[in-house]
């Protein structure tokens, strides 16, 4: 198959997809994932991330089979099930998808800093400055934008402990009674959390790139562990901290936890969080475009440095059409939707398809 | 045929001339006659007079050209007690030859021969102390400029066979000589290959020191890193020599260039090696930790002062607003000013003869700082900012380090004149994305942090004990991983035994 | 190429500067707010701003203005000021007893919405005009920064509940739990103190606590907590009791769920003693003295929210930690269950050390 033949040393190291999986799926949804499944699933909400988490473990061990199966990413599943042209056709979708994720992460991330730090701050120049920066990381390769998903976790790590000053005013009762929800309830929280959770999938898109895949599963699974972890354990503090009612209307909970926390040498926080966060949302962007620049190269054949700009230019014309909240909202929603039908709809299908198809080629 | 040959002479005569007389335009252009006493058959000598010895010429080449058996060329070989004497018949390398230094000895009886008796002058600076890489424990050498003088203090060090040196010249017009050492059988063939490559593929005409090298055969000419180390402390070499990389010696520099390299071997001083694990781990991490203390101060203070005032904790809110009440100038023109006045006493000082840099510096620091506060162009909280973020990016113990950051700072100052904290991180991802794609001799720069070895962290951040430093790094890959075997060196010992 | 490109960006970018700066000598930072009701049922709104001086001294500079909403009000007073007013560093912000008494929820808006207010603030009543109090003159630091210490110290160290502006607003915004806020008092125009504790039923202030019954409802109120008390042992004998760790914990009784039962363990120290020589019996007394007293005084104060119909202390919290489903129960909760609700106060008092002499 043309351009699946990668050269061992622009692979990546099979532990790196712990850092690859985790940094695709912590993003802008973590500043305030809280309120929509406190909305439904109430002092119950972590339980809905635990059963969120454990879906995915399932879907993880679903991406690897098929892309064990038909050796290569997404693009080659489809040709291996439907053909050349039906295959690339059905894979030119994700272009879209991953074309509107970027946007979705990049806009997101805007609607803080104005809400937060700078009401006047201009999306067009942050956003051409941030995509020429993501141009400059995806034009130094995967193992660049590996590199910068590995950075996106490890530096900005210093925010968990912090989450302990939210600790010193919990108040436990909180979370009592354990299962006061409707199972129903909970399971529409863990619905809404499968939002927060998508971008594991990212996996069956590298899956080429990564040196001895079969190494790389226990990483993939560790890494939906630990962000299972840590979804769980922030929705924990969030509950504790804020009684129900301020919850509900609280957009960013985790930026409103942030104001709490008060140092000698620093008096609010969350501006701190906030600045850094930019550095968590970039992988996010990275990698999105690159796989979509990938899947470009791979069903047009288009060069992927030409299709990096291709979709850095969509990214800033289209991020202008969405000047206020409500858009970006919507914007969020459908994303996440789409997100939700191809992780936990489509990825199942696929692979039921590909076993099948693969019996019948057997015979 | 006759013709044939005649003209052949002719040629050879032609040439001969064409040397001479390019030669005979400098006026230490020397072309002298002798004969010699035994056999009476005259011989002549040319030379450089400003390149060759005259003691070795009067003590030992002259006499005894003069009263040994002389009848033909090959006699000299014989008579004069010299080893780098060489018999040639190839014309073309005459004129090389007497430029490095060789004399030509002709005798009329053999015009197609010629002789060449090494009489260079060597100019050696006697060894001093390091003074870049001083420190207080360790030797107490550092390189000189010449190339002979430099091998064999490494040489001295390395007294094995496995130690490569592979010479290149370099330079149409220096004709550099290039030194290539590495350890057979530990290097990685794959690293030497490189190197010896990237050297081949130098083409320029002057080099006069080991930096040209440097920016000659780096991965990424456009970056503001330096991607070899240079050290002039030859144990440093010598260490590192061991641990499998690869050492480029020039001649006429006192620095030897060391490949590959990362960033972290930046802010290791090889002092490291002399103190106790413990303390140097905590040196290290104190310059790294000055490192980005000097990067992102004065940065951070003009992001605060102009976006964020509700960082500032309350209760320095009212010094820092006090500090400023008076001064015309927004938070980043005032940092702009005392950066530039900070690099310009350093820039003086540097071009300075010593004793009037020191002077330059303490009249510069004290009054300069003093009086621009006093005069209200700048407040005294970043005069001390600024004063610290220069003094901690003196840390480094790699010159070439120490300016990189400097300069860093300027751009992270825009960033955060531009969007605040928020600048300061986005230059921070470009600044760390140019780390990760950098790479000395194919080798990533950022190693053991990105890409992630643990194993290698063990000689970062921190310096673990040596017996902890069993095997060579992995960014080498080197061909000998086992340094030594840990088992030998592991003695088990239960209290009050031995 | 990518340089060059980045180069002419980060110029245009230099060039259109395009955030909107706050420079910090260039705009007067709001250090405490004081807002109350002006006779025409306008707001009144004081804003106090730290000048400080290049000798290190604090000016109070105070903008003073009405308006119909806090915006408007806020608006009013930047026609005032030469410099921009921001929000950024508000330490304290006081209200005045009669808009307390009316209703808070309009100026405590702000408070929700906008991010720049952090969530250490500190929030009091006032009793009198909330105005005066920002009108004195307390030490050479500015009245923000003083009015701040003067919370922060006593919070930390003495009979003060923990509170601050998330504290408030997260009781505030919850139906199982009442807010409480401390009273300041202006004495005169050098004094200002704590005067007592302001109990909200949702935005209306119902009730103040005095000065005297502040270390009970502390102790009620915290999970952990210290604070001063004193002993009367008779025969014009007493002893000052400081606690260094109280814990309380509130649990529901398992066999009868219209009773709670509050656990109280006093860790203290005795630091004045105006007897003759403290002994261990002394010491024994003391302790049970002062379980005695506080079991009567919790129970007394306890009473008295049920009455009232408040629950500070968050009863309606253990409550619905106990009944599965209790959302939907919130109704009877606030008009019966609450009020039916019986209490059991066991205080555990441990006297540690009696200081350096017997």
């Amino acid at each position: 198959m043309p351009g699946q033949s990668i050269p061992d040393h622009l692979k990546i190291s099979p532990f790196l997809v712990l850092y690859m999986v985790m940094s695709m799926q912590i993003g802008i949804g973590v500043l305030g994932y809280q309120r929509l499944i406190v909305l439904t699933a109430g002092n119950d909400a972590w339980i809905s991330v635990l059963i969120t988490g454990g879906c995915i473990h399932i879907i993880i061990w679903m991406i690897y089979k098929i892309a064990e199966t038909v050796n290569g990413d997404l693009v080659s599943a489809h040709v291996y099930i439907a053909g050349n042209f039906v295959g690339k056709l059905l894979s030119s979708f994700f272009i879209i998808y991953y074309f509107i994720y970027s946007l979705t992460v990049q806009r997101s991330y805007l609607e803080v800093i104005q809400v937060w730090m700078f009401p006047t701050m201009n999306i067009f120049w942050f956003t051409l400055a941030y995509m020429l920066l993501c141009i400059y990381i995806i034009y130094g390769g995967v193992r660049t934008v590996i590199g910068i998903a590995f950075f996106g976790i490890v530096l900005p790590a210093y925010l968990f402990p912090v989450f302990g000053f939210s600790l010193q005013l919990a108040e436990f009762n909180h979370l009592l009674p354990i299962w006061n929800n409707s199972l129903k309830d909970i399971l529409i929280g863990s619905y809404k959390m499968s939002l927060t959770f998508i971008g594991f999938e990212v996996v069956l898109f590298f899956y080429p790139f990564i040196k001895e895949p079969q190494k790389s599963k226990k990483w993939a699974h560790l890494a939906i562990l630990l962000t299972t972890f840590l979804y769980t354990s922030i929705m924990i503090i969030t509950i504790t901290y804020f009684s129900r009612d301020l919850l509900s209307r609280s957009v960013w909970a985790t930026l409103t936890m942030w104001k709490i926390v008060n140092f000698p040498f620093v008096e609010r926080f969350e501006y701190i969080g906030i600045a850094t966060w930019s550095l968590v949302i970039l992988p996010n962007v990275c990698m999105s475009i690159w796989i979509s620049s990938r899947l470009l190269k791979r069903i047009f054949n288009l060069q992927q440095k030409k299709g990096v700009i291709i979709m850095a230019a969509a990214t800033l014309i289209a991020i202008n059409f969405l000047p206020t909240r409500a858009e970006v909202s919507l914007l969020n929603d459908i994303t996440g939707q789409i997100g939700f039908v191809f992780n936990f709809i489509y990825i199942p299908l696929l692979l039921v398809v590909v076993m099948i198809v693969k019996k019948v080629k057997k015979r | 045929m006759k013709r044939w040959l005649n003209k052949k002479q002719n040629d050879s005569k032609q040439s001969k001339e064409n040397w001479e007389k390019a030669l005979e335009k400098s006026n230490d252009f020397t072309q002298s006659t002798y004969i010699n006493q035994k056999s009476n058959v005259p011989f002549c000598l040319t030379f450089m007079s400003t390149l060759v010895d005259e003691q070795i010429i009067q003590q030992g080449v002259l006499p005894y050209l003069l009263e040994g058996e002389l009848n033909k060329l090959e006699d000299i070989k014989k008579i004069v007690p010299s080893a780098d004497v060489e018999i040639s018949t190839d014309h073309t390398v005459i004129d090389k030859k007497i430029l490095n230094g060789y004399i030509l000895l002709t005798i009329d009886t053999e015009p197609e021969h010629f002789a060449f008796i090494a009489t260079q002058k060597e100019i050696v600076r006697s060894l001093s102390p390091p003074e870049i890489e001083f420190s207080v424990i360790g030797p107490k050498e550092a390189f000189v400029e010449s190339l002979g003088q430099n091998l064999n203090l490494i040489r001295k060090r390395l007294p094995v066979k496995e130690l490569i040196i592979e010479e290149y010249t370099l330079g149409s017009l220096s004709q550099t000589k290039v030194a290539v050492l590495y350890m057979h059988g530990i290097t990685n063939e794959e690293n030497v290959n490189t190197v010896k490559q990237r050297i081949n593929e130098v083409h320029f005409d002057a080099i006069t020191d080991s930096s040209y090298i440097v920016q000659l055969i780096c991965d990424n000419s456009n970056s503001p890193f330096p991607q070899l180390l240079d050290t002039e402390r030859p144990d440093r070499v010598s260490g590192i020599l061991a641990e499998g990389k690869i050492a480029i010696v020039v001649d006429g520099s006192p620095h030897v260039l060391i490949t590959p390299t990362t960033l972290i071997e930046f802010f290791s001083s090889f002092e490291d090696y002399f103190l106790n694990w413990i303390l140097s781990s905590f040196f290290r991490l104190i310059r790294v930790g000055a490192v980005l203390f000097s990067l992102l101060i004065t940065p951070i203070y003009v992001a605060v002062l102009s976006y964020h005032y509700e960082l500032i904790p309350r209760d320095l809110l009212g010094t820092l607003v006090a500090s400023r009440r008076q001064i015309p100038l927004p938070p980043i023109l005032e940092a702009l000013f005392l950066e530039l006045t900070i690099e310009l006493l350093r820039e003086a000082g540097a071009r300075l003869p010593t004793k009037v840099g020191q002077t330059i510096g303490i009249v510069g620091g004290i009054v300069i700082g003093t009086a621009s506060v006093e005069a209200g162009l700048t407040s005294n909280v970043l005069l001390i900012i600024v004063a610290l973020a220069a003094l901690a990016s003196f840390t480094t113990p790699v010159y070439k380090m120490g300016n990189t950051i400097r300069l860093l700072r300027f751009p992270f100052l825009l960033a955060a004149e531009l969007w605040g904290l928020l600048g300061i991180v986005f230059a921070f991802c470009i600044m760390l994305t140019h780390l990760i794609r950098l790479t000395s001799m194919g080798r990533p720069f950022l190693e053991p942090i990105y890409p992630p070895r643990v194993t290698d962290l063990k000689d970062s951040f921190i310096r673990l004990p040596f017996r902890f430093q069993s095997k060579r790094p992995m960014l080498l890959r080197t061909e000998k991983r086992e340094r030594f075997s840990k088992k030998k060196a592991k003695i088990k010992k239960d209290i009050d035994e031995e | 190429m990518i340089y060059r490109y980045f180069c002419i960006v980060v110029t245009v970018l230099l060039l259109s500067s395009c955030v909107e700066k706050s420079i910090i000598d260039d705009i007067n930072i709001q250090s405490a707010v004081a807002i109350d009701l002006a006779d025409d049922d306008k707001l009144k709104g004081m804003i106090l701003v730290q000048n400080y001086l290049p000798d290190q001294a604090v000016e109070n500079i105070r903008f003073t203005s009405t308006g119909k909403i806090r915006r408007d009000l806020l608006l009013n007073i930047q026609k005032k000021s030469s410099q921009q007013i921001v929000v950024g560093g508000l330490m304290v912000s006081i209200f005045g007893d009669k808009i307390s008494k009316k209703g808070i929820s309009e100026a405590i808006d702000a408070y929700q919405r906008d991010p720049g207010i952090g969530s250490r603030n500190y929030l009091a009543t006032s009793s009198g005009s909330a105005l005066k109090i920002l009108e004195g003159e307390y030490g050479p630091r500015g009245n923000g920064t003083y009015l701040r210490n003067l919370l922060e110290h006593n919070i930390q160290y003495r009979d003060v509940p923990e509170t601050n502006l998330h504290i408030f607003l997260r009781d505030y915004n919850s139906e199982w739990k009442d807010a409480f806020l401390p009273e300041l008092r202006s004495i005169n125009n050098e004094e200002v103190e704590i005067s007592g504790i302001s109990l909200f039923k949702r935005d209306k202030e119902i009730d103040v606590l005095p000065k005297d019954k502040m270390f009970y409802f502390k102790l009620l109120v915290d999970r952990h907590s210290n604070g001063n008390f004193l002993v009367e042992l008779g025969e014009n004998k007493t002893a000052m009791v400081k606690s260094i760790k109280s814990k309380r914990k509130i649990k529901m009784s398992r066999k009868n769920h219209s009773q709670m039962i509050l656990n109280i363990h006093i860790n203290g120290v005795v630091t004045e003693y105006t007897g003759k020589k403290m002994s261990k019996e002394i010491a024994d007394v003391v302790e049970k003295e002062l379980a005695k007293k506080v079991n009567a005084e919790s129970l007394k104060l306890i009473k008295q929210f049920q009455e009232k119909g408040v629950d500070p202390i968050g009863f309606g919290l253990v409550y619905r930690s106990k009944h599965r489903g209790a959302i939907k129960k919130i109704k009877n909760w606030g008009e019966n269950d609450y009020k039916n609700l019986s209490f059991k106060i066991n205080t555990k008092v441990d006297i540690s050390e009696s200081g350096v002499i017997e």
